[in-house]
């Protein structure tokens, strides 16, 4: 395959491929090989969806592949741990028998799920630790960044309307330009920094709502600087203007929501079984309908009143509100029924193409837009009352006060006025409600909103993410920028996907296993089917370490709560963590650093595969080499609402003794079945026969069967897609996928309401031509937007008040909320006086891509150490000046960084840097304790609900950095293996040693 | 900038070449120190040759000289004719040198032609640090520091070479105050220029450079002869002005030329190159931010 | 004849910093040496604040300003640096001796020796590429599209950066041939007084820096 890999010679070639200098932004870029070696990479225009962007670390990322110090064989240790670990090089096949060994024995003696599994953010192809390692040890374990990254947004959206709600199509262009938490000029967070500053530009009105002054937020014509950790405070105010301006979009509130829903508040929960996004099996095709709601769905009870709770044989998918109109206007109840999608009364069907609005004609971001189905309510007679209270009778004849789910909103913001929230966030409240009410006002005659709200990190960094980020939601479902344009459309949908090439074949999560094999479907000896008793994700997952604290994590699936995985290494509870593998993530990224290095030394056996040496990897007992995105073949789709769809195509040879992940994980389910764990099979593509090949393999596999059975895969073979994608470039998913994706407003079509991946992801219901039948709405329980979440009220309050009676209060839970995070200033438990300065920290780094890159002189001489942003007031009394070291210190721990002064950030308040290590310093620690803030952090000061860990808006003491304070007198940072000090400038000769060195991967 | 001893060197040297030849010279106008004017003139051009040499350290392709040097408006370039003439001056001072014998004779024309080329020497070599974008070095006591110099060097060491050769005269003393006087008020009116210059630097209260985090952004005085670490030099650089200065009343006193001609050349020396240094360290460019 | 030059749009400049590697990947310029930088300018205090929130700042990327009457190039004595046809200002490392006048005799303190070659160098506005027709790398990279390279004989309206492209020809050539957008095009309205230069000494800076509803910093 000589297109693919130049072989040597002199010449020159051009390959278009996907940037994975990090693990954000799918930016296309093209890279010139000569003579078989990558020598440049820049962005490709083609590349619509990042529009040309190729970032700092992304055009440095080359030098990673030619890297000296890279990991180039599978290693072992033979020191201790906690020592220089005494690498050795071994082969893969010693590798492999280790690890099949080891593992088997920890099975054995401890059960499954004393195995865990870690994984960071990384790149698209390291999914092993997220889900199918978990299938392959039978453990609901994971040690995963998704916790303080998208994880909350993710899980608040699925739980509330769908998957990733937050995400923006920023691209649209919005009218009025909402940053929230979030800097994409430098982390080009799924929209790249020049998609950013077009868009900036391009609106009208500019809001950044960000505690420090960032590159973009500069530009801002409102910059609210609000305290870090209040964004919830803000997001209250925001709906109590919203509210008090009537800026609400009550045609879709009505229509969409279930904020019309009567609440019977003394009414003992019930309920019975509701597809939902999670749900597995949920999803029908045309020859395999899906298992009824009744069977497969999950168990949930609520307050919500249904037509069960009124009628003896009623359906507990059929939920009342509360019709003015009904009785001549006297008014009653009226049903929303979840199993046609249909109010009472009316029959809503689909809308044609030609009753659409074609939107951005002529560019990349053309698409459909359909009205609000509002008139069929009016043509019903039905006038949703959103307010008052009403009597209703339930069927064993008690009369109960129902109200509607609105008026519990209302309520909840209703003291959250502007100048209550200029106390909590320090802002001026003339300026947040002028900054909302511009927002929210629609130009007349505009029928979608102004844009949505570009939600991105910080919210889910604060220790009450749960309530915070679902006070944001409601205010893009209350203005109407829900699946609008430019709206708030969760992830692109193409019928491509990456991951599905990835995944071990017809192996599968051990929730959908459970549920097959009671449904007959698996047989398993010994084990009657009982397919009336199908069990819950929860059921199956609740082991969980953490799942008694944290009971939504069980249903998620995604994450165990850090701190609780270190304490179970460590002391053993609630079972031993005994080992595990990381794939792709740093320790230092969350919970506390030295808490989960402790824990790390305690494992009986640690499996790391990595390209390079990390602090991370020095506790392992075993490496695996892996390879770098020049090297390897994969399908590339949008993970934000960009929509689009390209690959990382092989640039470059492969060296030495590395592999592809996928081929890793590969090897691994190998040699578990080959000591004898029937989950380590691994089936080909079609499910029907061994498919243990090489992933090229595998992609030709994927297209061949996927171009069969999905039309819009218009492959048929790998090379086709390859070839069509290195000559036409990145393919849009609104064009392929007009339905799925090109069409804004989906709840109106019925192409919202299906399983939760882009590409296996399947229509609730359908009918024989594979189209959408009673299928509106979206993937939640009660198939509309939620304001009141059932999942939310089954596990967040009623689950954790069974386990931990009168943990939370109902009501106050039941619509978000602010409550200081338990270790932000205002959670009572730090002393403010000892810790007086709120740091923040996450701000991303131009040329890092959290702990990584910092070997890499490109990027290392370009941002050489570790700064600390401070007022220059607060320097000053601190006797700080620029460029002195400072210590930053909590009751945790204290680390060292570089005073940097930044009038951007308020005095009292700072801002540090994430991730720091040493390459340049020796092992085992490379130096992490000295620098990195996760060294700082109280790890217990988790959200309550979901165990997102505060790193935004932490109380601590800084003070200068001297030779009296300092170990063996050095202010500037050393190591404490051997005093080597670190880089801490461009001029430093070291950084000359890291030059790519071409001939280690041929020697090697 | 950092100290750029090569070219301290060289215009050090220099200046005391031209400043012995000047003062060589003067002697030969004034009919005295027939003896001395012989060893002066070989004085003078090892002085040249050696701050010639220096110079070379300082250039990293010195071969490259030969292909195509001597573009106009360089200030280098003008130094090179400068001394270029010079030394042809030199050669031809000491044709008639060689002529007159023991009873050296040069014209009179001759002698005033040498100091007129020895002060251009040292003023192009001044003019062609004058650059506008370094304002502690632009300015014109900036190339009169240097003639400071060269008047210091040139009577003091040619008392010197009188003194060996038995020729005092009371010219030695005469000009040997003068010089030396000369030379202490030059060399702190250039410092009090250069610490003039101090508003001259474009200033931003707060910025910052990515690649140099611990670098202090507080004004330094570095700019400031006066402040920082270039006060010990520019203290120096005063100091033994004004003791060359002494070196010329204590020879007049004492008459013993030999002692007070060395001393006097050393304190030039010392206060040349110590000034020079200063000159380097305060040489910051007007925009101090890449 | 032509006087090339760059125009940064300081408010499309977020300090992405990837011109800054954008330059290293096609120039080899030395680790630790730059020829181009990205400075920050501020975080200050607004003249007459009242509170923290009334701060401001930019970015400033700074490289080799391709002068009018070039202080490097008067002082230079083997002519190695030169002004060029196409009125950017290089050097020929085959004359230079490595004296570093040049260095000394710049304004902005662009030029170094390098240590390996022992001459000086600096910013060549890719001069290898834009004979070629194309944009200058730190242009064609950059992040926020904050950079235009053109004629300053035709009008900085006409400096051109790369469009987004969508319906246009795809090919690797067109990244630099083809497939741009003015700065009159893409850049919000500006006055005259918006556009700023670096320090003059004489030298007059061909470079120029638009800075909207902004203190410039740093004299002109
Ligand atoms: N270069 C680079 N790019 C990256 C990464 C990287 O490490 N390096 N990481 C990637 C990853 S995994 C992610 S998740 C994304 C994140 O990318 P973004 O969503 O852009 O998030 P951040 O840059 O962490 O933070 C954005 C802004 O949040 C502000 N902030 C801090 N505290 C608070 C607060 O309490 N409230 C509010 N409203 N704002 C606050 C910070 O000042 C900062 O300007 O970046 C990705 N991109
Ligand atoms: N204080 C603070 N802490 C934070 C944040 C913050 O804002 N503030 N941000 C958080 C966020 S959003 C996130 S997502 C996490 C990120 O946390 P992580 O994702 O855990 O951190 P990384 O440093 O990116 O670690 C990735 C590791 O994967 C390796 N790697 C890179 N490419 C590959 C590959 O292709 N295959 C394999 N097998 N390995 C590879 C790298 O060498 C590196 O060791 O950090 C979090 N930590
Ligand atoms: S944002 Fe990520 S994918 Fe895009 S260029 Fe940068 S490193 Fe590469
Ligand atoms: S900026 Fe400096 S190096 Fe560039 S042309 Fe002007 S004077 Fe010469
Ligand atoms: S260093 Fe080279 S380019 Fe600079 S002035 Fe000297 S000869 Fe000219
Ligand atoms: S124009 Fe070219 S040489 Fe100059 S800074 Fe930009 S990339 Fe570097
Ligand atoms: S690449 Fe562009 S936006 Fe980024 S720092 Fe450079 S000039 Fe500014
Ligand atoms: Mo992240």
């Amino acid at each position: 395959e000589d297109a693919e890999a130049p072989s040597r010679g002199s010449e020159i070639k051009r390959v278009r491929t996907c940037c994975r200098g990090c693990g954000k932004m799918e930016c296309g870029v093209w890279v010139t090989v000569e003579n078989g070696r990558a020598i440049k990479s820049e962005g490709d225009q083609s590349s619509f969806q990042s529009s040309g962007n190729h970032c700092g670390k992304g055009q440095a990322s080359i030098q990673a592949a030619y890297h000296p110090d890279r990991i180039y064989h599978p290693l072992k240790r033979t020191n201790p741990k906690g020592e220089d670990p005494g690498w050795v090089r071994i082969t893969w096949d010693e590798a492999m028998d280790t690890i099949g060994e080891k593992f088997t024995e920890i099975i054995d003696q401890y059960g499954g799920q004393s195995i865990f599994n870690m994984c960071g953010t990384s790149r698209q192809w390291v999914y092993g630790p997220y889900c199918f390692y978990k299938w392959l040890f039978d453990t609901p374990n994971a040690h995963v960044a998704s916790e303080i990254c998208k994880g909350p947004r993710r899980l608040m959206g699925s739980i509330t309307s769908v998957d990733g709600a937050p995400w923006m199509a920023l691209r649209d262009g919005p009218r009025v330009y909402v940053q929230w938490g979030t800097a994409p000029e430098n982390s080009n967070y799924d929209d790249s920094c020049r998609n950013l500053v077009d868009q900036m530009n391009n609106a009208d009105v500019h809001i950044c709502i960000d505690p420090r002054l960032s590159g973009s937020g500069k530009e801002a014509d409102y910059w609210l600087n609000l305290r870090p950790g209040t964004d919830g405070a803000l997001a209250l105010c925001w709906q109590h203007i919203i509210l008090k301006h009537d800026l609400v979009d009550w045609e879709f509130v009505k229509r969409w929501s279930n904020a019309s829903f009567l609440v019977v508040e003394d009414m003992e929960p019930t309920g019975g079984r509701y597809y939902e996004l999670f749900t597995p099996m949920a999803g029908s095709t045309a020859d395999s309908p899906a298992p009824p709601a009744d069977v497969v769905g999950t168990k949930l009870k609520t307050r919500l009143l249904k037509e069960s709770d009124v009628v003896e044989g009623g359906s507990p998918r059929k939920f009342y509100a509360w019709n003015k109109n009904a009785n001549g206007g006297q008014g009653g109840l009226v049903l929303w029924d979840v199993d046609t999608t249909q109010w009472e009364g009316c029959n809503h069907v689909a809308p044609t193409r030609d009753q659409m609005e074609v939107m951005y004609a002529g560019t990349s971001q053309e698409g459909y837009l359909p009205p609000i189905s509002y008139n069929e309510l009016v043509e019903a007679g039905i006038d949703l009352d959103m307010h008052d209270s009403h009597e209703v009778t339930l069927a064993d004849g008690s009369k109960h006060t129902a109200r509607p789910v609105w008026s519990y909103l209302e309520e909840s913001v209703a003291d959250c006025t502007p100048e209550w929230c200029a106390e909590i966030t320090g802002l001026d409240p003339a300026l947040v409600e002028e900054a909302c009410v511009v927002w929210a006002t629609r130009p007349e005659g505009q029928t979608y909103g102004n844009g949505g709200i570009h939600l991105q990190l910080a919210p889910d960094q604060i220790g009450n993410c749960t309530q915070s980020v679902r006070a944001i939601l409601h205010l893009m479902y209350m203005t109407g920028n829900f699946d609008g344009p430019a709206g708030n459309r969760g992830l692109t949908r193409s019928p491509l996907d990456e991951q599905a090439t990835g995944v071990p074949g017809s192996n599968m999560p051990q929730e959908v296993k459970a549920q097959l094999i009671s449904l007959g479907v698996i047989p398993v000896e010994g084990v009657e089917p009982d397919p009336m008793n199908v069990p819950d994700r929860i059921e199956t997952l609740s082991n969980m370490v953490s799942a008694d604290r944290f009971p939504l994590l069980a249903y998620y699936n995604e994450w165990s709560d850090a701190t609780r995985i270190w304490n179970a290494c460590i002391e053993g509870d609630p079972y031993p963590l005994k080992g595990g593998i990381n794939e792709s993530g740093s320790f230092m990224n969350m919970s506390n650093a030295n808490l989960a290095w402790e824990a790390l030394s305690k494992l009986d056996f640690w499996v790391d595969i990595n390209m390079f040496h990390h602090p991370g990897t020095e506790m392992a007992d075993i490496i695996l080499p892996c390879q770098h995105w020049l090297e390897l073949n994969n399908i590339r789709v949008s993970q934000g609402a960009s929509g689009g769809i390209g690959l990382t195509q092989r640039a470059i040879e492969p060296p030495a003794d590395t592999k592809f992940d996928y081929d890793i994980n590969r090897l691994l389910f190998e040699t578990m079945e080959r000591h004898g764990s029937p989950n380590g099979t691994w089936t080909n593509i079609a499910g029907d026969g061994p498919g243990a090949y090489h992933h090229d393999d595998r992609l030709e596999d994927w297209f061949q069967n996927n171009s069969k059975t999905n039309p819009k895969v218009k492959w048929e073979h790998w090379e086709d897609f390859r070839q069509d994608f290195q000559e036409n470039g990145w393919i849009n998913a609104k064009e392929i996928e007009p339905d799925r994706w090109g069409t804004y407003r989906r709840f109106e079509t019925g192409w919202m309401r299906m399983g939760k991946d882009a590409c296996t992801g399947k229509l609730f219901t359908c009918d024989e031509k594979g189209e959408p039948v009673n299928n509106f709405g979206c993937p939640t329980p009660t198939a509309l937007v939620e304001f009141w979440p059932l999942l939310f009220e089954n596990y967040c309050v009623d689950r954790a008040n069974e386990i931990e009676p009168g943990r939370y209060d109902l009501l106050h839970e039941m619509m978000p909320h602010f409550d200081e995070p338990a270790s932000g200033p205002g959670g009572g438990q730090v002393d403010l006086e000892e810790y007086p300065i709120i740091l923040t920290t996450g701000r991303r780094i131009p040329v890092y891509f959290h702990s990584e890159h910092r070997q890499l002189p490109w990027c290392r001489e370009l941002w050489p150490a570790p700064r600390l942003e401070m007022n220059p007031a607060d320097a000053e009394k601190l006797g700080l000046k620029q460029g002195d070291w400072a210590w930053i210190e909590t009751e945790w721990g204290k680390v060292r960084q570089c005073v940097d002064l930044y009038h951007g950030i308020a005095p009292g308040w700072a801002n540090a840097e994430h991730a720091w290590w040493f390459p340049e310093l020796p092992a085992p620690t490379h130096g992490f304790t000295l620098s990195n803030i996760e060294c700082i952090w109280d790890p217990y000061g988790q959200d309550t609900h979901i165990s997102s860990h505060h790193m935004r808006g932490v109380p601590v003491k800084i003070y200068k950095a001297t030779p009296e304070n300092c170990p063996d007198g050095k202010v500037i940072p050393c190591a404490p293996e051997d005093g080597t000090q670190i880089i801490c400038d461009a001029s430093d000769p070291r950084l000359k040693e890291w030059l790519p060195n071409y001939d280690i991967r041929e020697e090697a | 900038m950092e100290l750029q001893w090569p070219l301290i060197l060289f215009t050090t040297l220099l200046a005391w070449a031209a400043g012995l030849f000047a003062a060589q010279c003067v002697w030969a106008l004034r009919g005295k120190g027939a003896r001395a004017q012989m060893p002066a003139l070989i004085t003078s051009a090892v002085l040249l040759v050696v701050g010639g040499i220096a110079v070379f350290f300082h250039l990293e392709h010195w071969e490259r000289i030969f292909n195509g040097f001597g573009h106009m408006t360089s200030g280098i370039t003008q130094e090179l004719i400068a001394i270029v003439v010079l030394a042809v001056v030199m050669v031809v001072y000491f044709v008639y040198l060689r002529r007159g014998g023991d009873e050296a004779k040069v014209p009179t024309w001759l002698s005033i032609v040498g100091i007129v080329v020895a002060a251009i020497l040292v003023i192009v070599m001044g003019h062609s640090y004058m650059m506008a974008s370094l304002p502690a070095w632009n300015s014109l006591l900036q190339i009169a520091s240097l003639l400071g110099a060269a008047c210091g060097f040139g009577p003091a060491t040619m008392a010197l070479i009188c003194a060996v050769r038995d020729e005092s005269s009371d010219l030695d003393a005469k000009a040997n105050l003068i010089g030396q006087a000369v030379n202490v008020v030059l060399v702190v009116a250039y410092l009090i220029a250069m610490q003039a210059t101090a508003g001259s630097y474009t200033a931003v209260e707060f910025w910052f450079d990515p690649t140099s985090p611990t670098m202090d952004i507080t004004p330094d005085g570095s700019t400031a002869p006066f402040s920082g670490a270039s006060l010990a030099w520019a203290v120096v650089a005063i100091v033994a002005a004004v003791a060359g200065l002494g070196s010329a009343l204590a020879g007049r006193a004492k008459g013993d030329w030999k002692v007070w001609g060395a001393v006097g050349a050393a304190c030039v020396l010392v206060s040349a190159l110590a000034l020079r240094a200063v000159f380097y360290m305060t040489g910051v460019s007007i925009y101090p931010f890449f | 004849m032509a006087t090339n030059a760059i125009v940064t749009d300081l408010n499309r400049c977020v300090g992405c910093l990837a011109c800054m590697v954008a330059c290293k990947a096609v120039n080899n310029v030395p680790i630790g040496s730059y020829w181009n930088k990205v400075l920050r300018i501020g975080p200050s205090l607004k003249p007459g604040a009242t509170s923290a929130h009334d701060v401001e700042m930019y970015y400033l990327p700074v490289q080799c300003q391709h002068c009018e009457n070039p202080e490097c190039v008067k002082v230079c004595p083997t002519q190695a640096s030169h002004v060029t046809e196409d009125g950017t200002v290089q050097i020929d490392k085959s004359k230079c001796i490595g004296c570093q006048f040049c260095a000394m005799a710049c304004p902005y303190g662009v030029r170094y020796l390098n240590e390996e070659e022992r001459v000086v160098e600096k910013c060549t506005l890719c001069e290898q590429i834009t004979a070629q027709g194309g944009l200058p790398q730190c242009v064609i990279q950059c992040g926020g599209r904050a950079r235009f390279f053109g004629d300053l004989e035709q009008g900085i309206d006409t400096f051109e950066a790369p469009a987004v492209g969508y319906d246009v020809d795809r090919s690797y050539d067109n990244l630099y041939t083809g497939n741009r957008v003015t700065l009159g095009e893409l850049a919000v309205e500006y006055g005259d007084a918006d556009v700023h230069h670096l320090p003059d000494v004489g030298n007059g800076p061909h470079f120029a820096y638009i800075l909207r509803d902004r203190e410039w910093k740093g004299g002109e």
